[in-house]
């Protein structure tokens, strides 16, 4: 088993509670735009900055935690579906566009949020059936690439800044 | 940023923004609202009469529809998040309400189909 160092621990508990106060303030904030369950997904400039910064397996690890605290304590257990599905498409698009290194890490948020908002609308056909779901596509797609930018520079921003970890005694 | 991240922001743009005209253009006026539930069965009710519906769901869920002055609104439900009676009330083709968690959709139609003719209450 991989050991971490003290200050590894200590900076991922950091990045798993700003993601979570991130998901936390965003399901208290009425923040309403037309199409139901629509928010910023502050939480995945998080998940961004971490892919960068310690490599995907923590950034996954960071994003299935989140999920689970998150809804058991502030949503009700049917968003499990969508907000997993959406994080797993994310996910798995932002490590296959970083891996392509064509994109820079607003790119690859960018390319984050528009997957996250397809995939929970994909799971959100396959749970109802109902094909008037698929209006909301383009709708999705813009706020998608909107969120998914600012998510990406403020990602951008924290990842130059933030110093690197000197300390990386294991124990 | 680099190159790819401009094309993907533009492309990602232009489509949402296209298909939203799409949608937006081929609004127009109907006379009918249909309720659409996970079963598939569809219920059909004439925008011209004021009415309140109440919708039940075989999962328990319970949804108010009002039809007033020729658009339809959700005005109460019991689901937990409440999604649906946040959305705007509805009176063109192509917009609709969407209650997930009772796999509900609201939506304006042109006329009753045939079928399903008993569900209508006058």
């Amino acid at each position: 088993m991989k050991k971490f160092s003290v200050s590894e621990i200590a900076e991922y508990g950091c990045i798993l509670a700003f993601a979570m106060i991130a998901s936390y303030i965003e399901a208290i904030l009425p923040v309403f735009w037309g199409v139901p369950g629509m928010k910023l997904g502050l939480a995945n400039a998080a998940i961004v900055f971490c892919l960068y910064r310690n490599g995907a397996i923590p950034a996954l690890t960071i994003n299935i935690s989140r999920i689970l605290l998150c809804t058991f304590l502030f949503h009700n257990w049917y968003s499990l579906w969508y907000a997993s599905a959406g994080a797993l498409f994310s996910f798995v698009t932002m490590i296959f566009l970083k891996k392509t290194k064509a994109f820079s890490i607003t790119g690859v948020s960018v390319a984050g949020g528009v997957a996250h908002n397809l995939g929970q609308l994909l799971i959100a056909f396959l749970i109802t059936k109902i094909p008037v779901l698929f209006a909301y596509v383009p709708v999705l797609l813009i706020a998608g690439t909107v969120t998914g930018f600012f998510n990406g520079r403020i990602a951008g921003m924290l990842y130059k800044r933030i110093k690197p970890l000197e300390n990386k005694e294991k124990i | 940023m680099k190159k790819g991240d401009i094309i993907l922001i533009i492309v990602c743009i232009l489509i949402g923004i296209t298909g939203c005209l799409f949608f937006v253009l081929s609004k127009r006026e109907a006379g009918y609202v249909s309720i659409t539930k996970a079963d598939g069965s569809k219920e059909f009710y004439s925008l011209a009469t004021d009415g309140e519906i109440i919708i039940e769901t075989d999962n328990g869920g319970r949804n108010v529809l009002v039809i007033h002055n020729g658009t339809a609104d959700i005005t109460a439900a019991n689901c937990p998040n409440q999604d649906c009676v946040t959305q705007k009330e509805i009176s063109l083709t192509n917009e609709s309400i969407v209650c997930l968690p009772h796999k509900l959709v609201i939506s304006i139609c042109d006329r009753q189909e045939e079928n399903d003719t008993d569900a209508i209450a006058y």
